[in-house]
């Protein structure tokens, strides 16, 4: 294995510490996704100064150790985000930590009210219509809700051929 | 790029291409298997038995190689998998291109997706899985899902995350 890729995995596994540093910086300690943005690039500008700190001038850096290198701090970052998009936008978690916050069994209004410290449950609607919007996906107009006819279109269009390629009738 | 790097690399990506297609086969198959779970196990087992066959029958493959760009190749596969399976938003734009004028109202998504797709199915699974009882409408954490949430809020707090969802 060459220096490089032993210097991403020494990266990857400092992740999460970067993730944890991160919550210190009052800009951006609740914007979850510029969090994780930001620890990407340390992780990779990290990555790239060990392995030109340390690099042996008998065994000079191979392209292909370098494309190799990438790849394993791509792996490791589609996995912390997998865990990372768990804790900060999992639904179902949020539902289970809503119920272990009150001090008595809740029914279904009552935890959607609830939901998220009692920002309620219409708060992930209007965070995913926002995120739509912005894109270029959506247009809302009042309490209408149209498809653009570019991006929306060729988006949603994408997404219904993947899902019969894949074979999923049912989504979870 | 040595000759065994790149045969490891091009068995990487065969052996993506191969999992890939056996996952959409075992998904039109195996209708009672959870898609999540079948799509993992596919991916660790294909990945392993191209590993172990690399070790055994081919000396001349660079198995780290064949290991990083498989792995690369089968997550990548699996973040989309992910969103195309769970993504609330992508079923909203897919359901609104359906649409006469590919337009719904505000009310009609939010209770059609958000209430009664979503977060009711989230509750038979939470109740589903024993996290959680329903006794006369009102759901109460068991143990197992008392203990699940204590060690999500102990993550969370580590990590500066205040709220989720």
């Amino acid at each position: 294995m060459s220096s490089s890729v032993l210097w991403a995995i020494f990266s990857c596994f400092l992740f999460p510490f970067f993730l944890y540093i991160s919550q210190f910086f009052s800009a951006i300690q609740d914007r979850h996704a510029i969090r994780f943005a930001v620890c990407t690039a340390v992780s990779i500008v990290f990555w790239i100064f060990l392995t030109l700190s340390f690099y042996s001038q008998m065994k000079p850096i191979q392209f292909f150790d370098v494309v190799l290198g990438l790849a394993v701090i791509c792996c490791s970052t589609i996995l912390y985000l997998q865990v990372w998009g768990l804790l900060t936008r999992g639904y179902t978690l949020a539902i289970l930590r809503t119920l272990l916050e009150s001090d008595k069994p809740l029914n279904a209004t009552q935890i959607s009210e609830a939901y998220r410290n009692f920002e309620g449950l219409n708060w992930i609607m209007t965070h995913r219509m926002q995120g739509l919007k912005a894109s270029g996906m959506i247009m809302v107009d009042g309490d209408s809700v149209r498809l653009t006819p570019n991006k929306g279109k060729k988006i949603a269009w994408l997404y219904g051929i993947s899902k019969r390629i894949l074979g999923i009738g049912r989504t979870g | 790029m040595t000759p065994n790097q790149y045969s490891g690399m091009q068995f990487g990506v065969l052996s993506a291409i191969a999992s890939v297609f056996f996952i959409a086969i075992g998904l039109r198959i195996l209708r009672n298997l959870e898609p999540a779970s079948l799509v993992v196990l596919c991916a660790i087992f294909f990945g392993g038995l191209g590993l172990g066959g690399l070790i055994f029958f081919a000396n001349a493959v660079n198995i780290w190689t064949y290991t990083i760009t498989y792995s690369c190749l089968m997550l990548i596969f699996l973040m989309g998998f992910g969103a195309i399976y769970k993504s609330l938003s992508l079923r909203i734009l897919l359901d609104l291109s359906k649409q006469p004028d590919m337009t719904d109202s505000y009310a009609r998504i939010y209770n059609a997706y958000l209430i009664n797709d979503s977060f009711l199915n989230r509750l038979e699974v939470i109740k589903a899985q024993k996290f959680a009882t329903e006794n006369d409408h009102h759901f109460l954490l068991t143990a197992r899902g008392r203990a699940i949430s204590y060690r999500l809020r102990s993550i969370q707090q580590l990590f500066g995350i205040k709220n989720s969802g």
